[in-house]
């Protein structure tokens, strides 16, 4: 019930905010990209693109103002929660919490089939493929940080070009992404309820910018990669939004009950330690 | 009632360390301590080298300490909670991936801290061995066929009881003398002498040995010699290549199992070899009693539970660190690790 309160709000803000876009564009009113979620940075900023391949999801892109200080703070900076496999931590299992629990354990590293690769490139350019891990490449400020999941694979959009100084809106474009996203509103929430439930939260939410990427469609150039954007967002609106920890409440008394337990031991063997050195000596 | 078999306290600290090395998770990690612990100072006899187990649990926090240090200085994991940055040093091209200084984490720390409790927790579980068993009687029932390497298993078993037995007898001999020199002058002056003496007592142990008989090579055929050694060779050559072939998931198949089994056969048959061609007598030999195979189970079951739980997929045995998660209690290797106290009720204290 949470996940779909709070997802249908989403929706709801979602869609007042692209009639007021497309209201304003009518009226010829020039629309800046809005500068906290913007999915493609301005000028500086590093912009973050996840493609989510065969997981479905399509294409998602983030922006992380400033200079991150590696491409892990650019990937959370950007509004993307991940997690590293716990044996094995340093690698990026999951990304939102995909994939999920029982495509990959997240325990050891993923295998070379269905994983995480890290691209980056400059804007407008082409991918590279990174020989550093992104916990110790440094992204430099205006370029383009890429994730793909799969074999290792390239991500399926380029390199979002710069953006052309004043955007000169000629039509008004919104409209067709309109009802596609209004529909699912009501559908989809199920399947995702369970990854929510079973995961726990990461410290960032992702909070991700679905509506900006298509309320800038006009701007950028890359028209047929963004339509698989917009396509995907359809099915995608309802990220799993991580419940708040309720379930750890029981988690957390049999911790406190094994803490008792080991404090006491502890005493214990210190007394007797203490016991017996007194009567060696 | 007589003391149990020195095997049995092997056994059952091995299976602690079995678990230990099976999880990172701090609550069992604890929980395995203060077991191996508390039995340690409870079951230990009055013997000199009972001592050990203080010297192991402070190298254990010693160890801890270092691990933390160096993931402050030199980074390794690091997850999006910057607790404070420290000044990065540059380094050159050719050192990329390499990290002196900057971010420090919490996500960092707390796995540093996971991973330097589970090498404290290993070093606790052999402390508590040391500290239980007696060496030299544990040699008693070193397999015929190992004689020809038992000078060296020796030396390597007693130099931890001997430094303890040492250090006792040089601080002891520098009290009498009016030097109450404590914290870090007191190591400078212990620490040669302690070292010399421990070395010169496991020397002379093994010496005594050798002129005993052990290791003998005298009246034994040469092929029956080269058979033995052969078989023992190739069986611990077929148990590392089968061992890796196991944990190597990219590995054929027939390097696994098969590889590991010939390896088995190949050392058994070698032992086997080995111990027909001497006879030896012991005065008043260690028996397996029900106490004993009690102990050794007990332990032996803590690290067994904790071996299957993870091979069901128990995910809280490795808590996660990014995202960072309250641990939860792996229900069913704390238990396990529970029954490990057994020896407190079967052996008195001080009777070990």
């Amino acid at each position: 019930m949470v996940v779909r309160r709070g997802y249908g709000t989403h929706a709801g803000t979602v869609t007042v905010r692209l009639l007021v876009t497309v209201l304003l564009a009518a009226a010829g009113i020039v629309v800046g990209a809005p500068t906290s979620s913007a999915a493609v940075c301005g000028g500086n900023g590093v912009t973050v693109v996840v493609d989510f391949g065969s997981l479905g999801g399509g294409v998602q892109t983030g922006c992380a103002s400033g200079d991150p200080a590696s491409g892990l703070t650019a990937l959370a900076d950007a509004g993307f929660g991940y997690t590293f496999p716990t044996r094995q931590p340093g690698f990026v299992c999951r990304i939102n919490n995909r994939p999920g629990p029982d495509a990959d354990p997240c325990v050891n590293a993923s295998p070379a089939t269905a994983y995480w690769s890290y691209w980056y490139a400059d804007r407008g350019g082409s991918w590279t493929y990174s020989s550093l891990g992104a916990g110790n490449r440094d992204p430099r400020a205006g370029t383009v940080e890429g994730w793909s999941y799969g074999s290792g694979k390239a991500p399926t959009m380029a390199p979002p070009a710069k953006p052309a100084a004043p955007p000169a809106p000629t039509t008004p474009p919104a409209p067709p992404p309109l009802p596609p996203r209004a529909e699912p509103t009501i559908v989809p929430p199920l399947t995702l309820t369970p990854i929510a439930g079973s995961e726990p939260t990461s410290s960032t939410p992702p909070t991700t910018t679905t509506a900006p990427s298509s309320s800038s469609e006009p701007i950028t150039t890359t028209g047929s990669s963004m339509s698989v954007t917009s396509a995907s967002v359809a099915s995608e609106v309802p990220q799993p939004q991580p419940v708040a920890s309720e379930q750890k409440s029981g988690g957390s008394t049999t911790v406190i009950v094994a803490g008792v337990v080991v404090v006491a031991l502890a005493v214990l063997a210190f007394i007797t330690a203490r016991r017996r050195r007194a009567r060696d000596d | 009632m007589r003391s149990p078999h020195s095997g049995a306290w092997w056994l059952w600290a091995l299976g602690l360390a079995v678990a230990a090395s099976r999880t990172t998770n701090p609550a069992l990690l604890a929980m395995i301590a203060v077991v191996a612990g508390f039995v340690a100072v409870h079951c230990r006899s009055s013997a000199p080298w009972s001592s050990a187990y203080g010297m192991f649990l402070k190298f254990g926090l010693v160890v801890i300490g270092i691990r933390l240090v160096f993931s402050v200085l030199v980074g390794g994991i690091n997850g999006p909670t910057v607790l404070f940055t420290l000044p990065e040093i540059p380094l050159p091209d050719w050192a990329q991936g390499i990290r002196l200084g900057g971010a420090v984490t919490t996500e960092g720390l707390v796995y540093a801290l996971y991973q330097g409790l589970q090498l404290a927790t290993l070093l606790g579980c052999v402390g508590a061995a040391n500290a239980l068993a007696d060496p030299r009687r544990l040699l008693k029932s070193v397999p015929t066929a190992l004689y020809e390497v038992s000078a060296a298993v020796v030396v390597a078993l007693t130099v931890a009881p001997q430094l303890a037995v040492s250090a006792k007898a040089v601080r002891r001999a520098r009290v009498l003398r009016g030097d109450t020199a404590h914290g870090w002058r007191a190591i400078r002056t212990l620490l040669v002498p302690v070292l010399e003496d421990a070395l010169d007592r496991s020397l002379h142990l093994a010496a005594a040995m050798d002129s005993r008989g052990y290791g003998r090579t005298a009246g034994i055929p040469r092929q029956t010699r080269l058979l033995t050694a052969a078989l023992v060779m190739g069986g611990l050559v077929g148990l590392c290549i089968g061992a890796y072939g196991l944990l190597d998931a990219e590995a054929p198949v027939f390097i696994g199992g098969p590889v590991l089994a010939i390896g088995v056969v190949l050392a058994v048959a070698g032992l086997l070899v080995g111990s027909r061609r001497l006879r030896r007598t012991r005065y008043r030999p260690d028996r397996w009693t029900v106490p004993s195979v009690l102990i050794a189970s007990s332990g032996a079951l803590a690290g067994a539970v904790t071996v299957l739980a993870e091979s069901f997929g128990d995910a809280s045995l490795v808590p996660s660190t990014v995202p960072l998660e309250l641990p939860d209690v792996p229900l069913l290797p704390t238990i396990g690790v529970l029954v490990a106290l057994l020896p407190v009720f079967l052996v008195g204290e001080g009777r070990s």
